[in-house]
């Protein structure tokens, strides 16, 4: 082989060879590329895996639902000790509790809050102030009887609005099969079987808020459920129930969702429980206590659940009573603190750093 | 060539079948991960089958191996890179949708992005719940149909010697 041949030839492979290690780099980069990501999101955070399964007795069998509770029962929420909150709130705000509730240490909130009157003023939106029923600012409501978080919120809620007034009766419900199935409070008797509708209203009386509560009803049997007009089915039912608290409550939900375009991020509503505490917009649930670290709610009854609320010694009712405090940290700047509840430190804490 | 036959033939390869399992396992992870989004407090609500979840991974990771031992035969890279990305975005796609439940912060701030007002996203949401496993199973065909386009032509310019795809000679 002349020296010229053997020399082009050594050309060609060494081009052979540049080319598979150009594919090989461009194939390992992409590869790399793409683990980085993977590793990136996996180092970012936990990965949870465990589904809900639901509970084999209580759930499912629909044991109690519908049934009032009893004068013992009720007595759990209207009259729950003001120390409970106190102790709930410090133990939030010196972080001796595991806090799944609330604010995360750094303040950051597991659930966003909103002050009205931080949303900016539209020409079609002048809802910026809290409104009011009967001269009192209102307590709205928006949730589904399908819905965990809506189920597992209503303890918390229930405790907070005990704490400016009565419920003259409440009722044993569940939260959907196809979405945790855990025993709840309902706010009054509720349609579990129809495909599609709204209960308004409540049995709670109190001298500082209106209670006003929108409870979209559907299957029990299947899963999460919201009608598919969003927000407008809920202002419609309102005008056809011609209730003007309820027709007002949800012109104002709307109106506070109204914004489009670059003004979009001020809307609050991200699924439900969403619900307006004076002057703040709570866009989720302020309690996900779903363990007492033996065992979690959907393996509870309701009579657990009360029983623990009674006598709390456990993360699960601390984390309920947390939720409860910030709810009652809302309507007390609401009300400039007038009520007896927010003289405690606690509540006064949660204000301080809560942002309220 | 039937749908099968292509796959069959594809999977010869014990780098594309080990390919497919890291991926597989990677995704899974991922939409885990994504799912967990939705549950800022740590409780993780999962109202998608399981078997759907695996489905995608699996969907996922056959067509971005499809992609990667389409880059090393050094096909068109743009295509096979397109669908690469693809696959990342049906499995991130598929963890935004099997996250959504009563609470859906995550879908909800995509949404607000795009310039909607709270009533469409209210009503996107309720949509997505009622056809959530339909999304699914959606995101599923699309990845094997992506999968079957790119193998068709794969193999349009490459055949199995000894496990291994090469090129045709021309």
């Amino acid at each position: 082989m002349s020296p010229k041949k053997e020399r082009s030839e050594s050309a060609i492979v060494a081009t052979k060879r540049l080319e598979r290690a150009v594919r090989m780099l461009r194939l390992v980069s992409f590869a790399a590329l793409l683990i980085g990501i993977a590793a990136i999101i996996l180092a970012a955070g936990p990965i949870v895996a465990s589904a809900v399964s639901p509970h084999p007795q209580f759930g499912h069998s629909l044991a109690q639902i519908n049934q009032p509770l009893t004068t013992a029962q009720l007595e759990v929420i209207n009259n729950a000790s003001d120390s409970y909150f106190e102790k709930a709130g410090e133990m939030y705000l010196n972080h001796s509790i595991n806090s799944m509730s609330g604010y995360v240490a750094a303040g950051v909130p597991y659930f966003p809050l909103t002050k009205l009157s931080k949303l900016p003023s539209t020409s079609s939106l002048v809802h910026t102030r809290p409104i009011t029923v009967n001269g009192k600012p209102a307590v709205i409501y928006l949730g589904a009887i399908s819905c965990i978080y809506c189920g597992e919120n209503r303890w918390a809620m229930a405790l907070a609005l005990g704490r400016f007034g009565n419920f003259s009766s409440l009722y044993n419900g569940y939260s959907s099969f196809g979405d945790g199935d855990l025993p709840t409070l309902y706010w009054q008797q509720n349609n579990y079987t129809i495909p599609s509708g709204v209960k308004f209203g409540n049995n709670y009386t109190s001298k500082y808020v209106s209670f006003l509560s929108i409870e979209y009803l559907s299957p029990i049997t299947a899963g999460f459920q919201l009608p598919s007009s969003g927000l407008t089915f809920f202002q419609q039912q309102a005008q056809a129930s011609a209730n003007p608290d309820y027709i007002n409550a949800t012109n104002f939900l709307i109106g506070i969702n109204s914004y489009s375009g670059s003004q979009s991020s001020n809307n609050t509503f991200s699924g439900t429980p969403y619900t307006i505490w004076g002057k703040y917009i709570y866009g989720g649930a302020t309690a996900s206590a779903f363990s007492n670290g033996t065992t979690t709610i959907m393996n509870m009854t309701h009579q657990d659940v009360l029983n623990q609320l009674g006598k709390p010694d456990n993360v699960f009712a601390w984390e309920e009573y947390i939720g409860a405090d910030f709810y009652i940290a809302g309507v007390c700047s609401t009300i400039n603190n007038t009520a007896p509840i927010c003289s405690l430190p606690a509540i006064q804490g949660i204000e301080a750093v809560g942002g309220f | 060539m039937p749908i099968l036959a292509y796959f069959r033939a594809f999977f010869t390869s014990k780098w594309v079948i080990a390919t497919t399992a890291v991926f597989a396992i990677a995704y899974y992870f991922m939409i885990n991960y994504v799912i967990s989004l939705n549950a800022p407090a740590g409780f993780v609500i999962i109202t998608t089958p399981p078997i759907l979840i695996y489905l995608l991974a699996l969907s996922a990771a056959v067509l971005i191996s499809i992609s990667i031992e389409s880059i090393r035969l050094s096909l068109s890279r743009i295509r096979n890179e397109s669908t690469g990305a693809l696959s990342v975005l049906t499995m991130l796609a598929g963890g935004v949708i099997a996250g959504c439940n009563c609470e859906v912060p995550v879908l909800s701030s995509i949404l607000y992005l795009l310039a909607l007002n709270g009533t469409a996203v209210s009503s996107i949401i309720a949509i997505v719940g009622d056809y959530q496993n339909y999304i699914f199973v959606l995101l599923i065909v699309l990845n094997v149909a992506l999968s079957y386009y790119s193998l068709s032509r794969l193999f349009g310019s490459c055949s199995i010697q000894k496990g291994r795809i090469v090129r045709k000679k021309r």
